[in-house]
């Protein structure tokens, strides 16, 4: 994947020069607040059989039936500056491993960020695509219960976009509507070949009131993969419910991911129920998939997992899935198809959460 | 004789160590000079949360928070918040990590927030009620 890679002590060597830098003559600049993240975790398959279960499918990270520490283990850092009255900066240094990296680091968020007024905002630079509930803050598994967000839902093979957004927040009488407009492009990698996604333009609309949250997204972009053959438009919506009231946690989600040239859709949801005893959450997900746009495959997943809040900013996660695939494989060529294949895999995973 | 002194001690120490520590008034402030007289608790949420920067006046707003531990902040986050530490650290990882804000400023305790808010219109803190003075205006009272 063509980005800029470095290790986590070339960035916060750098970031820190960054901050010296900035500090002469700014009177803002002095405050550079520094937090940071990580999720050590380990996991493997149950069964004898080679298969691999892939928990991020946007760096290929998957456990096979040994013991693996790499594929959702993420450490980050991030710095942010109040450059003056209406700017600010933020750049956020992720560190993730994977099967083929041990640690590969990514700014999955680096810009800047104009205040225009009180409720609205334009950030330039490097941030997260919005496409589902989670994504802004996806590697910050402290901040949800799962050990990983259903890799059934979060399937985009890239999870961050350069470009500008509009961020507008503000209230309806009781509600809180939250707006993002945004434009950019990203390099990806989808099924071993590079591509590209240019002309993404999205609009997300989040209405909160009390203890419920819906989303609604819509995002158009053009999809060019030369190895595949792929150089088409696609068109994605999303939706989400989130409820936490009292205890009692629901949250679900539905996407649709359309091709505009051959009118096939992939289509994914999940729903989930969570409930707090103490300073425990256990939790239970059914997800599924329903590829049809690039390959075809059907996928469905139970989940139960533990969430432990052991202290403020340390959470202990175990979590258990149990998947089947049923893919048919077909010759992109001849467009000849076998018939379909069932595959049933189970992935147990461990994880210890911390903020700081 | 005594032994009544004694147990009044008892009892009075008592009283005054629940009073100052677990069962303490909690008040929120703002500068005398803030036109502001009271707060909904909706609008003193969404300031702590960093959902709203302003006073319903318009002015600016600036929460100071103290630090985890003291029996002020946890008073205030359960009743205002309606967050333990734990879900509040929650919530701004949210924000954090997403660019969508910083918590607030946070001090040692109620003199070090008391100081603040005396010298500046635009905060606005919560302390133990056994710190009021003149050089704050009460707003809020939790009790």
């Amino acid at each position: 994947m063509p980005r800029t890679k470095f290790t986590i002590a070339q960035v916060t060597s750098r970031l820190m020069l960054a901050s010296c830098f900035m500090t002469p003559g700014l009177s803002y600049a002095a405050d550079i607040t520094w937090s940071g993240f990580a999720s050590v975790a380990a996991g493997q398959t149950l069964g004898s059989d080679d298969a691999e279960y892939v928990v991020d499918n946007a760096t290929g990270g998957a456990y096979d039936n040994t013991l693996r520490f790499l594929p959702e283990s993420t450490m980050a850092i991030q710095a942010f500056a109040q450059v003056n009255e209406s700017v600010s900066a933020t750049v956020q240094a992720v560190a993730k491993g994977s099967n083929e990296k041990s640690f590969d680091t990514s700014f999955e968020w680096a810009y800047a960020t104009l205040a225009v007024t009180d409720n609205t905002k334009i950030n330039f630079g490097r941030f997260r695509a919005p496409l589902f509930y989670y994504s802004d803050f996806l590697d910050t598994s402290y901040a949800y219960y799962w050990l990983r967000a259903p890799t059934d839902m979060y399937v985009a093979p890239y999870s961050t976009t350069t470009g500008v957004s509009l961020n507008d927040f503000r209230y309806l009488g009781d509600f809180e509507l939250s707006t993002q407009i945004w434009t950019g492009e990203e390099q990806i990698e989808f099924l071993g070949s590079p591509g590209e996604l240019t002309d993404m333009i999205g609009i997300n609309f989040m209405l909160a009131y009390d203890w419920i949250k819906l989303r609604a997204v819509y995002n158009t972009m053009d999809s060019a993969i030369e190895g595949l053959g792929v150089d088409t438009k696609l068109i994605y919506s999303a939706y989400a419910v989130i409820a936490d009231y009292e205890n009692f946690k629901f949250r679900s989600e539905y996407g649709n991911l359309e091709d505009d040239d051959t009118g096939l859709e992939d289509k994914f949801g999940y729903a989930s129920v969570g409930y707090t005893i103490g300073n425990f959450t256990p939790h239970y997900t059914y997800s599924e998939q329903d590829r049809a746009a690039f390959f075809l495959a059907e996928v469905e997943t139970h989940t139960i997992g533990i969430r432990w809040d052991y202290l403020p900013g340390t959470a202990f996660k175990l979590e258990y899935s149990e998947s089947t695939t049923e893919a048919t494989p077909c010759d992109p060529m001849s467009g000849m198809c076998l018939p379909p294949q069932e595959t049933k895999i189970e992935v147990v995973a461990a994880a210890i959460d911390l903020v700081f | 004789m005594i032994r009544f002194n004694i147990t009044a001690t008892l009892v009075a120490c008592i009283i005054s160590f629940l009073s100052s520590h677990s069962f303490a008034d909690v008040v929120v402030i703002v500068n005398p000079s803030n036109s502001v007289s009271e707060l909904d608790d909706k609008w003193l949420s969404a300031i702590f949360l960093g959902k709203k920067t302003k006073f319903p006046d318009g002015s600016s707003a600036v929460p100071i928070e103290q630090q985890p531990g003291t029996s002020a902040r946890d008073k205030f986050n359960e009743n205002i918040l309606e967050k333990n530490e734990g879900q509040l650290r929650a919530y701004w990882s949210q924000r954090i990590f997403t660019g969508k804000g910083q918590p607030p400023k946070t001090v040692n305790g109620s003199a070090d927030v008391k100081k603040l808010v005396s010298e500046n219109p635009v905060f606005i803190g919560y302390i133990d009620a056994s710190e009021i003075d003149d050089t704050v205006k009460v707003i809020r009272k939790l009790e």
